[in-house]
């Protein structure tokens, strides 16, 4: 019985490497191909953090409770206090530039 | 295996250093030195040494890049 | 563990491009702070892949500096025509 388990373990760390590769391979793509720089925020933001999310919880399946697990609990704990900060603060920064977006009407649809 | 990521991370350093150097505004290039850095501190964690990773953590990609900034700030280009 | 490594070094190259030919500056500074991440997480992977637990504390080093970074460079970077 106790010989499943680190294969158990395994499996789990694999799911999430995968989620987590399929999610930041995502975001380097949504920052190339989105037109406007509010909507590469949103790339930049959430999608990126899914990521590092699954990446570290792979990590932490991977070895189980003891002193390491609990330094990446805490450096996942301060990636996800001061990613969402940084990008507040980036977002701020771009009152400066009067970039507008461009609006869509429902002319340019009919097109 | 490690040798094809080391590589490619020392062609993304080449990369990184040439458009450092040859762009022409001036915050483009010091918005590009924290990722020179960064590569490099995964250049010395590879190379087995965690103490030159750690400086190199610290100065190359936090302080000189701040004193940078706060420098073409106070200057008129 | 190593194609994980090598996937994430490859998705940075790609979202190199975005600081190589930003329309303005704070494109560059998210497609920054996303390779700063990236390699945060390659940093956490190459110390599983090693088995050298002494490498998470560069990881968590890499990360206060990344923030004081972009907290700095938000701040401080020069907005051309406003002198």
């Amino acid at each position: 019985m106790i010989d499943f388990l680190p294969s158990i373990r395994q499996l789990f760390a694999f799911v999430f490497f995968i989620t987590g590769i399929y999610f930041l391979l995502s975001t380097a793509v949504g920052l190339i191909r989105f037109p406007n720089l509010y909507t590469r925020l949103h790339a930049g933001s959430k999608c990126l953090m899914a990521g590092g999310i699954s990446v570290f919880m792979g990590c932490i399946a991977l070895e189980g409770i003891s002193f390491v697990s609990l330094k990446l609990i805490i450096i996942l704990a301060f990636l996800l206090i001061t990613n969402p900060i940084a990008i507040h603060v980036i977002a701020k920064f771009d009152n400066n530039y009067n970039l507008i977006p461009k609006v869509y009407t429902k002319e340019d649809f009919e097109k | 295996m490690i040798n094809i990521v080391f590589y490619l991370l020392l062609l993304f350093l080449i990369i990184t250093a040439f458009f450092m150097v040859f762009t022409k505004d001036l915050s483009n290039s010091v918005i590009t030195l924290p990722l020179f850095g960064a590569i490099l501190v995964i250049i010395f964690v590879i190379l087995q040494a965690p103490g030159v990773a750690l400086a190199g953590a610290i100065m190359t990609a936090g302080l000189t890049t701040a004193f940078f900034v706060i420098t073409i700030n106070k200057t008129e280009y | 563990m190593l194609y994980v490594i090598l996937a994430i070094i490859l998705s940075a190259i790609l979202a190199f491009y975005r600081v190589f030919k930003g329309p303005s500056l704070p494109d560059r500074l998210v497609a920054m702070n996303s390779i700063g991440v990236m390699f945060l997480l390659v940093l956490v992977l190459l110390s599983y892949y090693f088995e050298r637990k002494i490498f998470l504390d560069v990881a968590l080093v890499y990360g206060i500096s990344l923030f004081i970074n972009v907290l700095i460079m938000a701040k401080y970077l020069k907005i051309p025509w406003k002198g």
